[in-house]
């Protein structure tokens, strides 16, 4: 009885074990295990990349954090979300919603980002193409960086994927640090790319650009002697070489330049893309399947769900306007420093509404709205789905770059007077200093760039923010986020922040 | 198992009986009958001349002979299920014997995981369902049955739709993130649907229902145990009897209360324009356009008639929605028709039933088709197979109209006329719910297939080796389709849905039983496999030329509006367990139990779990000093304790998971992968992705305490119960820095107590031949506690100023309350307490709103007076935490049940009366019924319980104002029937009975019906149900 059992026992035994494993098979997903196979998917995870740039958390953070917070912009009373009022009256803390979310984006960008630098030396290629993947990562990685240091100052510097659990503490790194990154990268970044003008991406110019603001803002910091800069070895060492690498853009390629068609609203119009002024911005298109970022509806007024026009200067009307939450709001008394007859003044903003009929809807008293964001041509058949954009970075931009580290010289006046000019104004008074010439060209950056994610970082880079704002907590650098600070035991609060002025 | 030994011994008793009318001359014949108490005869009864084994058995006519030694002897006549009698013969030799009803049954066989054991046995806290209670109710699926029927089995069901489910807890819920719904096993085999949505089982084919609630029962599932196990065994035929039997209800419903909306146009108006006016808002109602509308004035709505224009013809008058959009009542068809029986080598059940309900709502239609086989035959003499096979067939079509709280004024069809078409306020307003039934195409269709193969071979005697492969497959597929004029951003959307699940396990165990004199051992031991897999897909077409083919061309839709997804998810278990049950004099006994689970779910480094327990009892009954007390029948006290798990982990939590999005390059939209996933919830993006390399399951710990009572010769049973549950490694979110670019993920962290203690009273207290009267309760109480749930770091957890530190549990509530603090998991509180602000009636005169601590409009007369509970002088209702704290739970004091049996005769009667006491619910709803808003403050008539109606209050804000008592008692079930045969026309048994379900129910609570989720929230919907079954069961 006894060899039965052991047979049966035997028998089942076999017949059943080895049915299953408890190995997990993925399916109609993609883990590390079964991705970066081949170029394509190179190319698939470098615009996953690109993709972290079309959430609401960059979106909104992009202008929540660098406009809002700022002079230029103001925030529809009451408006609670991403911690707005805070920013709106600079009652910021750790944990201010923006803060994380905002942060938390960009990480999202420098890890997709290394996860293709990690990645892509095991995958063979042409090399051409390889490296302008390379590249680019290595921007996209460079350009969270900089605008994280810009804003938090010391943060933890991500030179890896985070792949496991035991990745996810790190250390903060000096700003001297983060720099240093910052300019290797893109010192490789440039070298490796091409001039390659795609919808969305970033080449050979772009990191130029970027190389040439990162040197000025090293460069006016120390000059101006914003506060934990004191590293920064020679201001004027940095402006040679914000000259030098805005130069390349200006001078050593014909890709890209100023958008002289006359109209100041067709740099903005996401139909028109793929203009001489567009180095680098969001990709988007009006036939957006899955999800609209509805970036315009936060400076459109609110029309009680009916879609309204604008009366554009030449006469003609921009139909179907989408209404919008009016959320973004240009100040009154900044938009009072515009000279009356400049062109940008009057093309991109504007404070009436009007029906299908020319008869004016709404006027509004207290704030103006900006059209820089409207698509004049959203799809009004589904909720107004639009393809407007953010533009990160554009040729007029890195042209000031040029003309402020140039300083007053004749090339630095040709790039100021030519925006000046296009925007209908005469040229800036020839002669003046080099410290009044650069006066000069952040007023100028101020009426041509903005609601572009700059006037903070200028005003900060200047030493403004305290004359701009008044005397503010965290003038020169945001907390971090409270979360990052709870849960890395590598930091503690940096409550000091709060008082650099 | 019970079975065969039946059978054995039938053998075994005909061989003696052979063997002594050879070597013994017989003296005396006697012939009989056995009936039951209804007068039917009944086979298979064992009749045994007593001190001898001379016996025999009864025929399939009740019929039996038997040859005695004595004239004057005694006859044994036992069978189970029924009081053993002796029958002294007194010199007759024709004889019939009525079989009484045993209720308490100590011989009865008691199934539990992988096995069965004698209820006077059981050492751990098993209950078993009586089934033949819960008979008479209409009910397609289990878990609609179960409510009350056994104590520490909480059931909600919250709604009475077609396809509804509900949800079903034993002992409580212990885990925040995975499933706490219990285990259900059919016929051995471990199922993926839990029971309060299982609906491929026909109620009517299930033999026994048993509930493994403490460790020593459950245990044996191990890593699938922790939240309790449901077992049901499905019918089987009988041995010498060969039946066909049809069984027809008809049920008939109505709403159980009245509906909540405006009857009196006028005074909605009033109402109306009063919200508008206190807001500073535009008047509607005063005979004008407003957004291209005709809002007539209230003294037009006085005058019964109105225009649609403003100087049109004054024929419009009050639309009842209720009447448009449900039936006047609904009738539900159930028919069940099967055969069952069998001979000593075969056993079968066949059945086949329909069952076709009408939901409330017009349109709404639920059709199902069952069929359920399964045949038992004895191969050899050790060796039996038995296969079952469930088939099931749904046909669903959706309710799609269903807003009946419409404004009245609109009427249905342009000018109350059908020809014209249907009235709408505007190109957008798709809310017609006689529009949308008439035009929007929802409907599905599932089937089931649930097959297994049993194996027992007796390899030696005691020796058993039970092998169980098992099979489901469902698929379901669902068809939508809306037209055109109802889709706003497309000329029509369809798509199709396909939905499969498959599921495969395979039991195989020994048990060996054997006695060495006063040692009973009973030992099992097995392995086991299960796989399950599901996988979806779909096809949504949007842009379509016409709406007539509706979903069936979904490839004519606008080629860059279609969208496509499918995805599987399969898991697997692999498992061994075992079990010892030792009794020492049939006094003292042991339960061992223990599973390893390996689980394809858990981390690598946590692949086996573990999981034993152990249980002690004494029959103290049968020890002569508790005997010779002459008061305990029985007297058992059991402790058990064990450990169990939850399984119930999302799969592929362990993997590095990657994202996809979509991004514009330029010519396409190209979708994009990389490392990152989306979770679902909240308005912001959250991210996933980390591999949870050591995931594992909830470890659940349980003591219990029980102590089985019988007096008055084993008719009053008392069974008491108390329960310590305490689960650790709670399956939780782990917030992660941000810089790591990731918002979750999953860790074992975390502690709740679960403690309780259960009633259950069964009490004959009356059995004569003719009558009997036997009422039931049960009773429960559950405390739930969370203890830990982490850090405020790593879990974002709150500390308050009263010291409750708590996290929110529902991140769904900020469109209702305009934020989502409302349900929280708060340390020391009952999961998903409620958290909000305190109220103190209605404010007055504005002094005393200035007083208490409000501002602006918050403190003017007639809004709600919340209370400074800090005492800063401040009570901020937008961004203030500072004054808010726990203001109470879902959780019931205790819940308890109480049946009432009675029997006559051939009339049998039963009440159900089932209640729950001392739980809050979140009445959303409260001062949005209309007969609330008619309450309202006004300076004319200050009301101190509603405030005054004004339109721009904002969001409602969470407070005690909502919270309401949501105690009730309600009187189930009632039930009458008739029992009886008629000979003539071969009917051995016909049943005519009509039960009554939701007859009264007794609460303060101001809804519909205060029964709802566990959350404890009320969201208004419908009144519920109230049905009349009339049924008939024939056997013959």
């Amino acid at each position: 009885m006894k060899k039965y059992i052991i047979l049966i026992v035997l028998a089942l035994a076999i017949a059943f074990n080895g049915c299953t494993d408890l190995e997990e098979v993925p399916y109609g997903f993609y883990t590390d295990e079964n991705f970066y196979q081949n170029p394509e998917e190179a190319e698939i995870a470098l615009l996953y990349a690109y993709s972290a740039f079309t959430f609401n958390e960059y979106h909104r953070g992009y202008f929540d954090l660098a406009s809002l917070s700022t002079d230029v912009m103001d925030n529809k009373p009451g408006e609670l979300q991403n911690g707005r009022t805070e920013l709106d009256g600079w009652t910021v803390s750790s944990n201010t919603e923006a803060f994380r979310n905002f942060f938390k984006q960009s990480y999202i960008g420098i890890n997709r980002a290394n996860a293709v630098i990690d990645n892509l030396e095991e995958i063979e290629f042409d090399p051409v193409e390889k490296d302008q993947i390379l590249g680019e990562a290595l921007f996209l990685k460079s350009w969270h960086n900089f605008i994280l240091v810009r804003l938090f100052g010391e943060i933890p510097l991500r030179t890896k994927m985070v792949t496991e659990e035991i990745d996810v503490q790190t250390e903060l790194s000096s700003i001297e640090d983060i720099y240093a990154a910052i300019i290797s990268d893109l010192e490789l970044a440039e070298g490796k790319m091409t001039i390659n003008r795609r919808h969305g991406r970033a080449d050979k110019v772009a990191a130029q650009g970027l190389l040439s603001k990162v040197y000025l803002t090293l460069a006016s910091s120390k000059a101006t002697g914003v506060p934990r800069y004191e590293w920064v070895s020679s201001a004027d060492d940095m402006y040679a070489s914000a000259a030098e690498w805005a130069g390349k853009v200006i001078n050593d390629q014909s890709e890209y330049g100023f958008d002289m068609s006359g109209n100041i609203r067709n740099i903005f119009n996401p139909n028109m893309d793929d203009g001489p002024e567009h180095i680098f911005f969001e990709a988007n298109d009006v036939s957006d399947p899955v999800q609209n970022p509805d970036m315009n509806d936060l400076f459109l007024a609110y029309a009680y769900y009916n879609p309204y026009n604008f009366l554009e200067t030449d006469g003609t009307m921009t139909h179907n306007v989408t209404t919008g939450w009016e959320i973004y709001r240009t100040n009154p008394d900044f938009f009072a420093t515009f000279d009356p007859q400049d062109k940008r003044a009057i093309e991109l903003y504007t404070d009436k509404i009007y029906d299908d009929d020319t008869v004016e809807i709404a006027s509004f008293t207290n704030w103006i709205i900006c059209k820089k964001y409207v698509d004049p041509s959203p799809d009004a058949e589904n909720w107004g789905r639009n393809g407007s954009k953010i533009l990160f970075m554009r040729y007029s931009d890195i042209a000031l770059v040029y003309a402020e580290a140039m300083g007053s010289s004749p090339e630095g006046y040709t790039q100021v007077n030519a925006i000046r000019n296009r925007s209908g104004l005469p040229d800036l008074t020839p002669g003046l200093s080099d410290e009044v010439f650069r006066e000069a060209v952040f007023d100028e950056r101020a009426w041509e760039l903005n609601f572009e994610g700059h006037r903070l970082f200028e005003l900060r880079r200047t030493r403004k923010v305290v004359e701009k704002l008044g005397d503010v907590d965290y003038a020169y650098f945001y907390p971090l986020p409270q979360s990052e600070i709870d849960l890395n035991p590598n930091i503690t609060g940096d409550e000091e922040k709060k008082g650099l002025r | 198992m019970k079975n065969r030994f039946n059978q054995l011994k039938r053998i075994f008793l005909f061989l003696f009986t052979f063997m002594f009318s050879i070597i013994h001359a017989q003296d005396v014949q006697i012939s009989g009958k056995v009936l039951d108490q209804n007068g039917n005869p009944v086979p298979g009864v064992n009749i045994v001349e007593k001190g001898t084994v001379n016996g025999t058995i009864s025929d399939i006519n009740g019929n039996f002979t038997i040859s005695t030694a004595d004239a004057y002897g005694t006859l044994t006549i036992s069978y189970v299920g029924y009081l053993k009698q002796e029958l002294p013969l007194e010199g007759k030799t024709n004889v019939t014997i009525t079989l009484v009803e045993d209720f308490q049954d100590l011989g009865e066989v008691v199934v539990i995981g992988y096995g069965t054991v004698k209820k006077s046995d059981i050492t751990g806290a098993v209950s078993v369902v009586k089934t033949e209670e819960i008979a008479d109710q209409s009910a397609s699926k289990i878990g609609d049955m179960l409510q009350g029927r056994v104590a520490g089995l909480q059931i909600n069901k919250t709604s009475d739709d077609p396809n509804s489910g509900s949800s079903v807890r034993i002992r409580g819920a212990s885990s925040l993130t995975g499933s706490n719904s219990p285990l259900v096993v059919i016929d051995g085999f471990p199922f993926s649907n839990d029971l309060g949505g299982l609906k491929q089982i026909n109620p009517e084919n299930i033999a026994s229902i048993e509930v493994l609630k403490d460790a020593s029962a459950s245990a044996i599932y191990g890593s699938q145990g922790a939240n309790g196990v449901i077992l049901i065994t499905t019918k089987t035929g009988k041995e010498g009897v060969s039946q066909i039997y049809v069984k027809n209800q008809t049920t008939f419903g109505t709403f159980a209360s009245e509906f909540d909306v405006w009857r009196d146009p006028a005074l909605m108006a009033t109402i109306s324009n009063e919200r508008n006016r206190n807001g500073n808002g535009k008047e509607l109602y005063v005979g004008d356009y407003e957004l291209g509308i005709y809002y007539p004035s209230i003294e037009e709505l006085e005058s019964g008639m109105w225009p649609l224009e403003k100087d049109g013809p004054a024929i419009y008058s009050y639309t009842d929605w209720t009447k448009e959009v449900f039936r006047d009542y609904n009738i539900t068809e159930n028919i069940t028709i099967g055969a069952n029986g069998g001979d000593e080598n075969t056993k079968y059940n066949l059945s086949f039933n329909y069952w076709d309900e009408q939901g409330n709502v017009k349109q709404h239609d639920y059709e199902r088709f069952n069929v359920f086989a399964t045949v038992e035959q004895k191969v050899k003499e050790n060796i039996s197979l038995k296969f079952n096979t469930h088939i099931n067939i749904t046909d669903t079509k959706n309710a799609t109209g269903t807003s009946y709280g419409r404004n009245p004024i609109f009427p249905v069809y342009i000018e109350n006329n059908p020809l014209l078409g249907y009235y709408r306020t505007g190109e957008a307003d798709n809310d017609n719910p006689v529009m949308r039934r008439d035009l929007i195409l929802s409907k599905s269709r599932t089937l089931d297939l649930i097959s297994s193969g049993l194996f027992s071979w007796e390899i030696i005697p005691g020796l058993t080796l039970n092998s169980t492969f098992s099979y489901k497959y469902g698929t379901s597929v669902s068809d939508n389709y809306t037209p055109d004029v109802l889709t706003e951003s497309y000329e029509g959307v369809g798509s199709i849905g396909n939905y499969l699940d498959y599921n495969l396990s395979s039991e195989n165990f020994l048990t060996y039983r054997k006695q060495f004199g006063e040692h009973n051992f009973s030992i099992m031991g097995g392995w086991t496999f299960e796989r399950y897999t599901q996988r979806t897909s779909g096809m949504t077409g949007r842009d379509f030329f016409s709406d007539a083919l509706q979903n069936e061309a979904l490839d004519l839709s606008a080629t860059d509006n279609r969208l496509i997804y499918n995805g599987l998810v399969s898991t697997g278990l692999e498992s061994v367990y075992g079990r010892l049950n030792y009794s020492l004099k049939d006094k003292y006994l042991l339960t061992f139990t223990a599973r390893a689970d390996g689980s394809t779910k858990f981390g690598d480094n946590y692949k086996w779990g573990f999981f034993p327990s152990g249980a002690v009892s004494w029959k103290a009954h049968q020890e002569d000093f508790i005997a010779d007390l002459g008061i305990f029948n029985e007297l058992k006290p059991r402790i058990s304790y064990g450990f169990t798990g939850n399984q119930g982990v999302s799969p592929y939590q362990t993997k590095a998971r990657y994202g996809e999005r979509l991004i514009w390059d330029g010519a396409e939209w190209r979708s994009v992968i990389g490392p990152g996933y989306i979770g679902s919830g909240g308005r912001f993006t959250t991210w996933w992705g980390i591999p949870s390399r050591d995931l594992r399951w909830e470890s659940t710990s349980q003591l219990n305490f029980g102590l089985d009572l019988g007096f008055i010769d084993n008719r009053l049973k008392v069974n008491v119960d108390y329960y310590f549950k305490h689960t650790t490694d709670l399956l939780r979110r782990k917030i992660l820095p941000p810089s790591s670019s990731y918002d979750f993920m999953m860790v074992n962290d975390g502690i709740i107590n679960n403690r309780g203690i259960e009633i259950m009273v069964d009490y004959v207290a009356v059995n004569t031949g003719d009558f009997m009267f036997a009422p039931t309760i049960t009773f429960s109480k559950n405390r739930n506690s969370v203890i830990d749930i982490g850090t405020a770091a790593d879990a974002g957890l709150i500390e308050d100023n009263f010291g409750n530190e708590y996290i929110i549990a529902n991140n769904n509530m900020e469109w209702v309350f305009g934020s989502n603090i409302v349900s929280v998991y708060a340390l020391g509180q009952p999961m998903l307490s409620f958290y909000g602000f305190r109220t103190d009636g209605i404010i007055q005169t504005v002094e005393e709103g200035l007083e208490a601590g409000l501002s602006g409009a918050a403190a003017q007369p007639g809004e709600i007076k919340y209370v400074d509970l800090n005492g800063d002088g401040v009570v901020d209702l937008d961004g203030d935490t500072e004054d808010r704290e726990i203001i109470g739970n879902p959780e019931p004091d205790f819940i308890g049940s109480l049946n009432l049996n009675f029997k006559y005769k051939k009339f049998d009667f039963s009440a159900f009366l089932y209640g729950v006491y001392g739980n809050d619910v979140l009445d959303t709803q409260k001062f949005g019924r209309t007969s609330e808003q008619a309450q309202r403050w006004t300076p004319d008539v200050p009301s101190d319980e509603f405030p005054s109606l004004r339109n721009n209050r904002g969001w409602p804000v969470v407070s005690d104002f909502y919270i309401v008592d949501g105690s009730y008692l309600r009187l189930q079930n009632v039930s009458l029937g008739y029992t009886t045969s008629i000979k003539k026309l071969n009917i051995a048994s016909l049943r005519v009975y009509v039960n009554i379900y939701n007859l009264a129910t007794i609460t303060k609570f101001a809804g519909y019906d205060p029964e709802v989720g566990v959350d404890g929230i009320y969201w208004g919907g419908k009144p519920r149900q109230r049905t009349a079954t009339i049924g008939v069961n024939f056997t013959f």
